[in-house]
């Protein structure tokens, strides 16, 4: 079922356009990758998600409502982390769930089993600290605890590991994976390792546009050449390698590594072991490559 | 009606772990039991500073005079004191953007201003007459043959004048974006009703008379009548104030 | 007026003057970050100035993080 439609969305500001006319569709289910530099315009469309930003044109649906600038009912179904949570520093982790989940209506019983099931859930149950003790960290963690306390059908997360360690990292993106099947996820992140991960679907946003969507392996496919990556024991094997080998067009020579690319790697592939054996020189691997995001994104970007 | 209770509820968490309640309760009770004290004092004061001859000539304190010590009091210390505590009741939630998380679950700005205003108001309601009910004591003890003539009508004046000023600082809440901008336009709204008071054509809408007519209730000198047109002025003062408020709330960028 | 007369409206206002300067003093001792000035001026600060001081410091002195 489709969660959220972006219909021909566009948000200026002023002179300045941030979204330029986007039409999108997400299914529900799934973990999906808002990718961009530090102001593509990721929060911009998040707030708009959320009714905290006025739509310039077009309309934004969460399954068939439309949100609403200002007070948008559609927010039940949509639990927000934004990328610098700020709580009251004077609350414990659990008062502060138990304020979000009054807020939000949760009945009093339901509502003190489950402040305890999230803060369990982000690791923060024994905590008794007051919220301004919180490391950033922790502080990201009990944010997704607050936007999951009233079991929201979509969860929106802006940058939500751009500030911390690896650790930190691992520990938020495990989270997100393990919630994967009760919400769909939309995360924004410049950091394209992190999208790597959990991502099943990407969009790029740049200039005001999605210049790229579609699942990461699709994306793979077909934005990028793959490449294969021979590894030789030194440079001069390497060297006189691509000296010898006429098939081989399009090649990045990084000491005794090469990068050969290929519109059709199957063929290639074969053609450097033949060349191999037939030059007697003995590679310790060759290995088909996919490109990372970070390639794709500076060659979209571009 | 939830929503409104959980955030009542985040408003006296926060006013009693910031310490506020405990600054509130101090002040108002130092001076509800200051104003009797000074009253009581004052011959032996004066007598300090004024020949012996002058001194005496002065009549014996009464429980007017602890009156009109509580009503210099409030009017000044205990309104500033308020003014203090709630100048950045929303300023503060902007700056440091604590109300975006519950805003998008679901809770409405309106809510937010209602609520602040309520718990405002409901502070200097129970330390105003709290504090009434220390000095009334006190009074009652040190001039037990005394008694004041309407003085609820004195005294309430000074509570709606509160009530006023409350609305006027939440109204500075969604219009400024630092504490000192709030406080400089609560002074100018003082400050504003202080010129309207010099000319004598104005007395029948002088809001300030609320806060420093104590006095002359006390002694006789105005009765509840006199004060119509201005109960009628403030009250739809504080209702536009709040919807104005809510107004310009609604319409400001939280991010 | 004598003293003894005086006391049921000193003592309730002395035990309220020093309670403020106790609780103020405790928090100065136990944070140690305050948004401007150091420990022994904040401590001359909440016990000198009576009232005055322990507002000022929980109103503008304290620090954020406890």
């Amino acid at each position: 079922m489709t969660i959220l439609t972006l219909d021909h969305v566009t948000k200026s500001f002023g002179s300045n356009l941030v979204i330029d006319d986007i039409s999108f569709q997400l299914e529900e289910g799934k973990i999906f990758g808002l990718l961009g530099q530090n102001g593509a315009g990721k929060t911009t469309l998040m707030k708009m998600i959320l009714g905290l930003l006025p739509i310039t044109k077009g309309k934004i649906l969460l399954f068939d409502e439309e949100v609403k600038y200002g007070y948008s009912p559609t927010n039940r179904h949509i639990g927000y982390l934004p990328d610098v949570p700020s709580y009251y520093s004077y609350m414990t982790a659990y008062e502060y769930l138990i304020l979000c989940g009054e807020i939000t209506g949760i009945p009093k019983k339901t509502l003190k089993e489950r402040a305890e099931k999230y803060l369990k859930l982000v690791g923060l149950e024994k905590n008794k600290k007051k919220i301004q003790q919180f490391s950033r960290g922790m502080k990201q963690r009990l944010g997704i605890a607050q936007a999951l306390i009233h079991q929201p059908k979509l969860l929106i997360c802006d940058e939500p590991t751009s500030a911390l360690d690896p650790i930190g990292r691992k520990e938020i993106l495990d989270i997100l994976k393990s919630i994967k099947k009760e919400t769909t996820v939309i995360l924004s992140t410049h950091i394209l390792h992190d999208a790597e991960q959990i991502c099943d679907e990407v969009a790029m946003l740049h200039n005001g546009k999605f210049v790229v969507t579609g699942s990461l392996s699709e994306i793979m496919k077909t934005h990028s050449k793959q490449q294969i990556r021979v590894v030789f024991d030194d440079e001069k094997q390497a060297q006189n390698f691509v000296e010898k080998s006429e098939m081989i067009e399009n090649v990045r020579i990084q000491s005794n590594i090469l990068l050969i690319e290929a519109t059709d790697i199957k063929d290639m592939q074969k053609q450097i072991f033949t060349q191999c054996t037939f030059l007697h020189l003995f590679p310790s691997s060759i290995q088909i490559v996919q490109p990372s995001l970070d390639e794709i994104f500076l060659e979209v970007s571009r | 009606m939830h929503t409104f209770l959980a955030l009542f509820k985040k408003e006296t968490m926060e006013f009693n772990r910031t310490y506020k309640f405990l600054i509130v309760i101090s002040v108002f009770m130092i001076f509800a039991i200051m104003s009797p004290l000074t009253a009581k004092f004052m011959p032996e004061i004066l007598s300090q500073f004024l020949p012996k001859e002058v001194a005496d000539s002065f009549p014996a304190p009464s429980a007017l005079d602890s009156w009109a010590q509580f009503f210099k009091n409030f009017s000044q210390i205990g309104l500033f004191v308020i003014a203090l505590l709630f100048a950045g009741t929303i300023i503060h939630e902007r700056s440091e953007g604590t109300l975006i998380i519950l805003l998008t679950k679901g809770l409405r700005r309106s809510t937010v201003v209602f609520v602040k205003t309520i718990f405002s108001m409901l502070v200097w309601t129970v330390m105003y007459w709290g504090a009434f009910g220390v000095t009334y004591f006190y009074t009652w003890y040190y001039w037990k043959d005394e008694h004041a003539d309407h003085l609820v009508l004195a005294v309430g004046n000074l509570w709606l004048f509160g009530l006023l000023l409350i609305a006027v600082i939440l109204f500075g809440n969604v219009l400024f974006k630092s504490i000192y901008g709030n406080l400089l336009w609560t002074a100018l709204f003082v400050g504003v009703w202080f010129i309207v008071s010099i000319f004598p054509k104005a007395e029948d809408f002088n809001l300030l008379r609320l806060a420093t007519d104590g006095n002359n209730i006390l002694k006789g000198v105005n009765d509840v009548d006199d004060f119509n047109w201005i109960y009628v002025i403030s009250i739809g003062l504080i209702i536009v104030l709040q919807v104005l408020t809510i107004r310009i709330f609604n319409k400001k960028s939280l991010i | 007026m004598s003293i003894q007369e005086a006391l049921p409206l000193i003592i309730p206002i002395a035990i309220l003057e020093w309670t403020l300067a106790i609780v103020a003093l405790v928090h100065v001792l136990k944070h140690p970050h305050y948004r401007f000035g150091n420990k022994p001026m904040w401590i001359v600060i909440v016990l000198f100035i009576q009232i005055i001081g322990p507002i000022v410091y929980f109103l503008f002195g304290r620090g954020r993080d406890e």
